[in-house]
């Protein structure tokens, strides 16, 4: 890498690090009215940045699967047929996943189109619409609604009646465009109308085909393998722990003789056989247990501290290239 | 945002913090032969190694689940000696991923350590998987991983969460040689149980200077060590003030409160 490609990346270190080192120890009183520094403004664009680094780094997670499964696939190399189980999941995941996002954004922009007519509504109350007179704006709104509610007939029908449907369409017809309470009655009836909408395009997307897929995928075999594979540590530990419990010095005696108390003071028979194993179980883990879990934690926070800082300095070993 | 970290205390610590690095580091600079005391785990690297290659089964590095973090440049002093050692010794080197950014570092310096060790025609990129970033989907690629690769030894550096027992299960099913070393110590108990040799906690930090003995590493684990010294100290003194109080009744909260004035009424202003 260039002297200067380096330079630059040690310069946007070290004012990253010192914007976090500056958020965390100065008071944010005093940068505010000292500086007119506003620290919360520019935390949250700092984490979308880091954020959109790392999406942008999950590409670079699937080239890496596609280039190392596909060519496994191509080549037929040993045990291809795993990577192509996979490439097959991965796109099917991805279909489905997409077509899913798309069809619940269409449902989305319905209801937005309602909104929009109520900011609309708004921006005329407010005089801000030009070339036209006012009855003419109130007409130009109306003919609007009444188009959207014709769009949405099927979906309100859905969810009332079909009188309901007459009843709102014979309520906006019957509104003047030039009367006084014009907006007031709009924006009445398209707040009323956005729930039963809402609730409308809900059931329906729940009905999709897309939608039943996503959720076989997602619920049905990602969360129910994820859990299988969580299950498993139960085993797991049992296997663990009779490898653990084996007494063959003073040190695994006392260790196995702890253990012993902890698991009795956990269980209801444990107290049956004396009534003490409880706290004792209690002073075994708020005390010995963690003082240890303590002394790991404070060490290796400590390790983590000094490290972080040779990264913020850019102090690098000569390993990670500063011979380089 | 809204908790006030703004005490003086604190700002002296870190004027003393970044002294006793910059200390220590200069004069690991010029005195190279400091004394860093032996660490089992990390001294068995190489047997772990060549136990590996006497069998002929490939070695497998895990950082686990270890995102850009100080923890990750701490392992990668490790990973770039043993990538170093498998390089030089031409046996295959599996590294499961679970962070594509990680990915990507870890594969930069494992090329470089291919490279410095004369055989960077052996590095074979296809080696570095990316698995999954969930969790127990990753468990699960790096089971499957094992058991079809056969792994001679696995090494397992970094942060791990639930899913470190069946990792290191896994290695122990298909009769690996296991070295760990983990900063979390719910995991290093089950590590402990299943692993050859673990590293606890700060260990982990402490593994690439001792392998390395570069004055940067070495300074920053001295500095680290004196810290850690300063703190205990700092333990035995506010246990002290405390049984004092309690035992004798004094009030010595105005002791206790030295390190809490914060840094604004310093500056001049009143925090909130």
């Amino acid at each position: 890498m260039s002297s200067f490609k380096i330079k630059l990346i040690k310069f946007f270190t070290f004012i990253g690090g010192i914007y976090f080192f500056l958020e965390f120890l100065l008071p944010v009183e005093y940068l505010n009215t000292e500086f007119g520094f506003k620290f919360d403004k520019y935390h949250d664009q700092i984490t979308d940045g880091i954020r959109t680094i790392g999406s942008m780094a999950c590409g670079l997670g699937i080239l890496n699967i596609l280039f190392v499964h596909s060519s496994k696939v191509i080549f037929k190399k040993k045990n291809f047929i795993y990577s192509f189980v996979l490439l097959v999941s991965l796109f099917l995941m991805l279909t489905i996943s997409i077509t899913d996002w798309v069809a619940s954004e269409r449902y989305a922009q319905r209801i937005d189109k309602f909104n929009k007519l109520i900011s609309f509504s708004n921006h005329i109350q407010k005089g801000e619409i030009e070339n036209y007179n006012q009855e003419q704006r109130n007409g130009l709104l109306k003919a609007e609604f009444l188009k959207e509610l014709k769009e949405n007939q099927k979906f309100i029908i859905s969810k009332g009646t079909d009188n309901y449907f007459q009843d709102i369409e014979n309520k906006i017809t019957l509104i003047a465009p030039n009367s006084k309470d014009f907006h007031t009655q709009i924006q009445k009836e398209i707040t009323e109308l956005i729930p039963i909408l809402r609730e409308s395009y809900n059931t329906e997307y729940e009905t999709l085909t897309i939608r039943n897929s996503y959720r076989f995928l997602y619920e049905g075999l990602f969360i129910a393998l994820g859990s299988a594979m969580f299950s498993l540590l139960g085993f797991y530990m049992a296997v663990a722990a009779y490898r653990a419990f084996k007494i063959k010095s003073f040190e695994s005696a006392l260790m196995v003789l702890t253990a012993i108390t902890v698991m009795l003071g956990q269980i209801s028979f444990g107290e049956m056989l004396w009534g003490e194993f409880k706290h004792l179980r209690i002073w075994i883990l708020s005390n010995p247990n963690s003082a240890a879990f303590r002394a790991i934690v404070l060490g290796a926070e400590v390790g983590a501290l000094v490290m972080a800082f040779r990264m913020w300095f850019s102090i690098e070993s000569e390993t990670f290239g500063a011979k380089k | 945002m809204g908790f006030e970290h703004a005490t003086f205390g604190i700002f002296i610590f870190i004027c003393f913090f970044v002294f006793l690095i910059l200390f220590y580091i200069s004069k690991a600079k010029k005195q190279t032969n400091l004394y860093i005391r032996r660490i089992p785990g990390v001294d068995a690297i190489d047997e772990a190694i060549g136990r590996s290659v006497e069998l002929g089964r490939p070695v497998s590095f895990s950082t686990g689940l270890t995102a850009i973090s100080p923890v990750l440049y701490a392992v990668l002093g490790t990973l770039h000696y043993v990538a170093q050692k498998v390089a030089t010794y031409k046996n295959k080197f599996f590294l499961p991923q679970n962070e594509p950014e990680v990915m990507v570092i870890v594969e930069d310096l494992v090329k470089d350590a291919y490279k410095e060790s004369g055989n960077l025609s052996d590095f074979d990129s296809s080696n570095i998987m990316f698995l999954s970033d969930e969790q127990f989907a990753y468990a699960a690629g790096y089971m499957g991983l094992c058991e079809r690769e056969q792994f001679g030894t696995c090494f397992l550096f970094g942060y791990f969460a639930a899913e470190s027992l069946i990792l290191a299960e896994a290695g122990q099913s298909v009769g690996a040689m296991q070295i760990a070393a983990s900063i979390s110590p719910e995991q290093v108990a089950f590590f402990i149980c299943t692993c050859d040799y673990t590293l606890i906690g700060e260990e982990l930090f402490a593994s690439g200077a001792y392998l390395s003995k570069e004055p940067i590493q070495t300074g920053s684990l001295y500095a680290q060590d004196r810290l850690k010294l300063f703190f205990m100290l700092l333990i035995i003194c506010g246990v002290l003030i405390s049984t004092v109080n309690s035992v004798w009744d004094l009030d010595l909260k105005n002791v206790e409160n030295l390190f809490s004035f914060e840094l604004s009424s310093f500056l001049g202003r009143e925090s909130e």
